[in-house]
Parts: structure tokens; sequence; C-alpha cells
């Protein structure tokens, strides 16, 4: 045995006895202390086909931020396409640009034109209304 | 679970030593094993048992390094504040303790030799200390030893060669005393 292998063994064996002679209040700690490390696996959620070891968090947050940012962005391109159509088709055609740029209209857009059309028709039957009575 | 119940039982007073001989403190070395504990039972209890030795032990030189980064700010920060001991990785350790407990006997000059090595280790500087905690008292080869303590294999051997160095210096002093 060289010398080397000599110090080693005589090191490990002073450490050695050291761990054995640890007192109970450390070892009542390091009990305690493994006690709180298990229960945390217990208090894991189980999980039959564990789906977190199948998906890293990281990559399902990356999925989800992509999925909401898609959804958020193809709208707005869609709605950019058809004002980009809407735009070539009333240089085009006059009619068909009417009615296209009526359907470009919002709801509330197309109440107030009914209204407005209907108050000028309403004028109109009152007028002949009285032109009637008056002639 | 039971199963790694069964390893930290195992593990959890080396660990202590390691992480005592590396702090000096019972507190601080209590609070590293337990978040060494904590950190392998939440993010790595699904590893197959035979990756769990590695793991705890990199875990456990993960915070042994953190906590003596900390310890090097706060002596920084607090520097009027008179050190109980000095931790400096670039101190000697102390070859010549007083041991006023000489005694011819071969059986006590064994249990001195052993006592003047533990006081030795405790006093290498950190990396050395716990290159030959792992490689000698572990059983980790270089290779497993550098990835625990991130370091390359050349380092490893560095450092275990200096602390083996003091160890033996420590022994023939010891000798020529009897």
């Amino acid at each position: 045995m060289n010398n080397d292998q000599q110090i080693t063994e005589k090191t490990n064996a002073a450490l050695d006895e050291s761990v054995e002679n640890i007192s109970p209040t450390v070892q009542s700690s390091l009990d305690q202390a493994r006690s709180v490390a298990v229960e945390k696996i217990e208090h894991r959620q189980p999980s039959v086909l564990n789906i977190r070891s199948l998906f890293d968090l990281r990559i399902l947050s990356a999925a989800v931020a992509c999925s909401f940012f898609a959804f958020l962005i193809l709208p707005l391109i869609s709605i950019q396409n058809t004002e980009q159509n809407v735009t070539d088709l009333l240089s085009s055609n006059s009619g068909l640009s009417e009615l296209i740029l009526l359907n470009t209209f919002d709801e509330t857009e197309l109440d107030v034109i009914e209204d407005i059309e209907f108050a000028y028709w309403l004028s109109q039957e009152l007028d002949q209304d009285n032109g009637l009575h008056n002639g | 679970m039971r199963e790694l119940d069964t390893f930290l039982r195992e593990i959890e007073k080396r660990a202590f030593r390691m992480a005592q001989l590396a702090t000096r403190n019972e507190a601080d070395a209590l609070d590293i094993v337990q978040d060494a504990m904590i950190k392998l039972a939440t993010k790595y209890a699904d590893r197959p048992s035979s990756e769990w030795k590695p793991l705890f032990l990199r875990i456990l030189e993960n915070r042994i390094l953190d906590w003596h980064r900390k310890q090097k700010i706060m002596k920084k920060l607090f520097f009027w504040r008179k050190e109980s001991h000095e931790h400096d990785e670039g101190a000697s350790p102390n070859l010549e303790a007083e041991d006023n407990r000489f005694d011819p006997e071969s059986q006590l000059q064994s249990e001195q030799l052993g006592e003047r090595l533990l006081a030795c280790i405790e006093a290498l500087p950190m990396k050395q200390q716990q290159c030959f905690l792992l490689r000698s008292w572990e059983g980790l080869s270089t290779k497993e030893t550098a990835e625990v303590m991130k370091i390359n294999e050349n380092s490893v051997k560095t450092h275990y060669s200096r602390a083996l160095s003091k160890l033996k210096q420590q022994q023939a002093m010891s000798e020529n005393a009897r």
C-alpha cells in the first residue's frame, strides 16, 4: 500500500467515524429535512400519464403564446386583405362597390344608414300626402 | 417514494458532514442539506435511482458554492465585523495547531491523527476540500467529480493532488511528533 492510499484510507476512516458520531440533535434535524423533502413528492398531483414529463412547461408556454398570437394576427390579416379587395373592387365596379361598401360597415353604422333611409322615405311619403291633400 | 426516502437516509449524514466541513457551521450545513434534499425530491425524483447520487451531490455542491459566494459578499459589505473564523480559499491550513492532548498510546495517537486529518480537511480551500471528499470519500471518478463541481478534469486532478499533499504533510508531522 503506497503512501497516497494509506493517507486516503486514514482520512476516510476519520470521516466515517465523524459521521457515526453525529449528535442526536443533528440527526433529528436531518430526519425532519428528509420528511419535508419526501412530503413534497406526496403533494405533487398524481398523474397516470405523467403529462408533465411528456411536455416541457416551457414548450407548452411557447405553444400557447404562439396560438394566442396566431388568433390575434390572423383575423387582422384577413381584415386587411378584405379591405384591400374592397379598395380594388370599388375602383372597378360602382354597383358592386356600393354593395361591398355596405358590407364593410358594422352593425351600428348600418342601423344609422337604415334610419336615414327610413326618415327620407317617410319625408317623401309625407310630401306626397300633403300634395294629394292640397291638390 | 420509499426508494427516495431510503436513498436520502443513506446519504444525509455524509452530505451533512461535507457541508459542515465547507461551512464550519452546523446550522448552515443543515440548511444546505435540506435544500438539496428538497430540490432532488421536487425536480429529479422521477429520474432513475442510479442518477440520484450524482444529481444530489451536484445540487449539494451548488448550494455550498452559493453559500461561499454569499459569505464573500457579506464579508465585503460588512468588512468591519470580526470574523469568528477565516475561510479564505488562499489560506494555508494550520498544520502546526497546538495539541495538548499528546499521548504516547498508539490508539490515542491514531485518534489524534484522525482529528488532525479532519482539521486539515476542514482548513483546506473549498475546491481542494470538496474535490478530495468527492474523489476519495464518495468514490467518484475524476470525470464524475468534474461534472459535479462543474470544472474540468485537469482541475479536479490538481485540486485533489494538492489536498493529498497537505494531508501527507499533516501525517508526517504527526509521526515526527511521536
